[in-house]
């Protein structure tokens, strides 16, 4: 698996209203596919919406789609921030 | 018979354009899933029947859930002379188009629909359908869904397709992210957006969402909501719907059938014993006043306000806030919302159980549906019956119930084994509801329960009277003496108030009007009616949802423990 070069952050650890594009999905080819099917895809630009409040779910924005997701799902997505 | 499978992402509007097509109602709401089970319906195409079939929403032809095993299931029945009607939401082509493509792929006659056209103009997107068309190779048709803008010309092509069926000539790659970068070509050259300035609705959007205001913005809406249905149920019961039943049909029931020209029993069994409309039990008086004066009002109202959440996309973003509260329980967020429409009715409730994933997640909710939210005329009937000692005893019944849920909830996610699934829900853009939409929705929603409940009700009023009139409830009521008025503490005659629970709860909390009892007793006997037993539309949905056997477990679980909890307070209080 790819890791992200000068550090690695998944898309949890994005404040609120940051961006960041997906250097990596990790967890086995049954994650990638359920995000792939939504467009969150490696190379994606996601924004992260909601920030993470509390070990609650997150919400993604990617393209004109906006996905919650538990912060377990959330965490596989690994970004680099731009 | 040919057919015609109605297959897009979830929440494109496929529910909106089958209504369209077919003239049918079904209810169609702003969040994903509405559709588990697929309707049927059918269209004339050049005076041939065709069977059109709602497909329940599905990302792409590799399933990830149960909704979308369903959607490949039924493509995979496609025949000869059958045609595919793909509905793509205008507003978010790109990634809509992900589907088309797997969909073209299979080289069956098809007909694209960018549907929610009306909106692309406010959300700076332009589109170009003849450009999309040729590089699809299938006819693409704007459509409005809400309005009915573009369904002639919808149908108009699909009869065309009918007639001569060309197929897609389009190539499709197999790898996934070739299909991707096929999308971007074709979006690149058929689409155009402009930037305008977020409109307030956008912004809204964003902060809705955004913890922890989106918590505090969803307990307040929550609140607001049972204000406002609070407001305008009372509103039509105290200076519409009571008014009319005392001052304007009970006189003239009296003039009609008064005891002075009918006969003592039958005079007895139509206006009932107390003058009061609600203790009576006539068959025309508390036959009539329960439904129509003391529920239907609240039952509209709550429906209104349900129905303007679904419409405007808010019910799925509270469903987001829960989910931190929900994963105490074992549930996720999304669960909250089969439990929202149980505060409605049971039964629809326990349908929409279907959009979970595990078993766990299953059971648990529906133990939570059936334990800690009373439906809308169960909670109309407690308030009118609660509500004369004070809205304060009101709102503590209310939370202790909701407090009694999650201990439910806390315990069986110990017990259950099974993990609980992580969200994942896409957000649909918010919308102003169409009001002809809405209202249909919550029209719909009312006739099924006059047609189904009214009678239910009037059926169980004349069980009472006949049981009463004959002699019969006391008999009853002396073999169960021992545990009504032993164990706790009611009158002797309450079982018959027991017994009709399992017909509609709401008679049966009705009927305890008639016994006046103290507050202790009316407190425990509402506590023991919501959850003691589900009443038998809710049984029988339990039944095909799960099983028989789930059914009758269910049952007598949910009758013992509410039988102990009762006692139990019945000593402590």
């Amino acid at each position: 698996m790819k890791k992200g070069k000068a550090k690695h952050m998944s898309i949890i650890d994005l404040k609120n209203g940051q961006q960041g594009k997906i250097v990596a999905i990790q967890g086995g080819p049954g994650v990638s596919r359920k995000l792939g099917n939504m467009g969150i895809r490696v190379g994606s630009q996601v924004c992260n919406l909601s920030g993470h409040f509390m070990k609650g779910p997150v919400v993604v924005q990617s393209g004109r789609t906006q996905v919650a997701m538990g912060p377990g799902l959330a965490g596989k997505i690994m970004i680099e921030k731009i | 018979m040919k057919k015609i499978l109605l297959m897009g992402n979830p929440n494109v509007g496929k529910s909106v354009i089958f209504s369209r097509l077919t003239g049918l109602n079904v209810i169609a709401s702003n969040y994903l899933g509405s559709t588990v089970e697929f309707s049927k319906g059918y269209v004339m195409l050049l005076g041939e029947k065709y069977e059109l079939v709602d497909v329940p929403g599905t990302y792409a032809l590799s399933p990830t859930n149960r909704a979308e095993e369903v959607a490949v299931k039924m493509l995979s029945a496609f025949r000869p002379g059958d045609l595919l009607l793909n509905i793509v939401d205008a507003a978010n082509l790109e990634r809509n188009l992900l589907l088309t493509l797997e969909i073209l792929g299979l080289r069956h006659p098809t007909v694209v629909v960018l549907n929610r056209w009306d909106m692309t103009a406010s959300r700076g997107i332009s589109i170009s359908t003849a450009e999309l068309a040729c590089r699809l190779t299938v006819p693409v048709l704007p459509v409005t869904g809400v309005s009915g803008e573009g369904i002639k010309e919808l149908m108009a092509a699909l009869e065309r397709t009918a007639s001569e069926p060309s197929l897609p000539e389009i190539s499709v790659p197999a790898e996934s992210e070739e299909k991707w970068k096929l999308v971007g070509a074709i979006c690149s050259t058929s689409q155009k957006l402009y930037h305008r300035h977020p409109t307030m609705f956008e912004k809204l959007q964003e902060f809705s969402i955004r913890m922890p205001f989106a918590l505090f913005m969803a307990l307040g809406v929550l609140a607001g909501s049972f204000a406002f249905i609070r407001f305008i149920g009372e509103s039509l019961i105290n200076y519409a719907l009571n008014p009319l039943f005392t001052k304007a049909y009970m006189p003239i029931l009296l003039k009609i059938a008064g005891p002075d020209k009918l006969p003592a029993w039958l005079s007895k069994f139509l206006l009932g014993v107390r003058p009061v409309p609600m203790e009576s039990f006539g068959l025309l008086t508390t036959g009539l006043y329960i439904p129509l004066v003391v529920l239907l009002p609240y039952i509209f109202s709550f429906y209104l306000v349900l129905s303007f959440l679904e419409d405007t996309g808010y019910l799925v973003r509270i469903a987001v806030v829960m989910d931190r509260v929900f994963h105490k329980v074992g549930l996720h967020g999304y669960a909250s919302i089969p439990i929202l429409l149980g505060l409605g009715c049971k039964v629809p409730a326990i349908a929409s159980t279907r959009i979970l994933e595990s078993e766990k997640e299953k059971i648990i909710t529906l133990t939570l549906i059936l334990f800690t939210a009373p439906c809308i005329p169960q909670t109309a009937m407690i308030y009118a019956v609660l509500n004369n000692y004070g809205l304060h005893v009101v709102m503590a019944f209310f939370v202790s119930l909701m407090a009694w849920g999650m201990i439910v909830g806390f315990v069986l996610n110990k017990v259950i084994k099974g993990e609980t699934q992580e969200l994942f829900v896409e957000i649909p853009p918010y919308q102003m509801p169409h009001v002809r939409t809405l209202f249909k929705k919550v029209y719909m929603r009312l006739k099924m329960f006059l047609l189904e409940a009214v009678p239910m009700i009037i059926a169980g009023i004349a069980a009472v009277s006949v049981l009463d009139m004959t002699g019969l409830t006391v008999k009853v009521s002396n073999i169960f003496a021992p545990v009504i008025h032993g164990l706790l503490g009611f009158p002797k005659g309450m079982s018959v108030v027991m017994m009709s629970g399992f017909l509609r709860e709401d008679i049966s909390i009705a009927l305890l009007a008639a016994f006046n009892l103290n507050l202790k007793q009316l407190v425990i006997a509402s506590f023991m009616l919501v959850i003691y037993l589900p009443c038998i539309a809710t049984f029988s949905m339990i039944a095909r949802e799960f099983s028989f056997k789930t059914a009758v477990k269910i049952s007598a679980l949910t009758f013992v423990i509410a039988l102990s909890l009762a006692s139990l307070l019945n000593f402590i209080l």
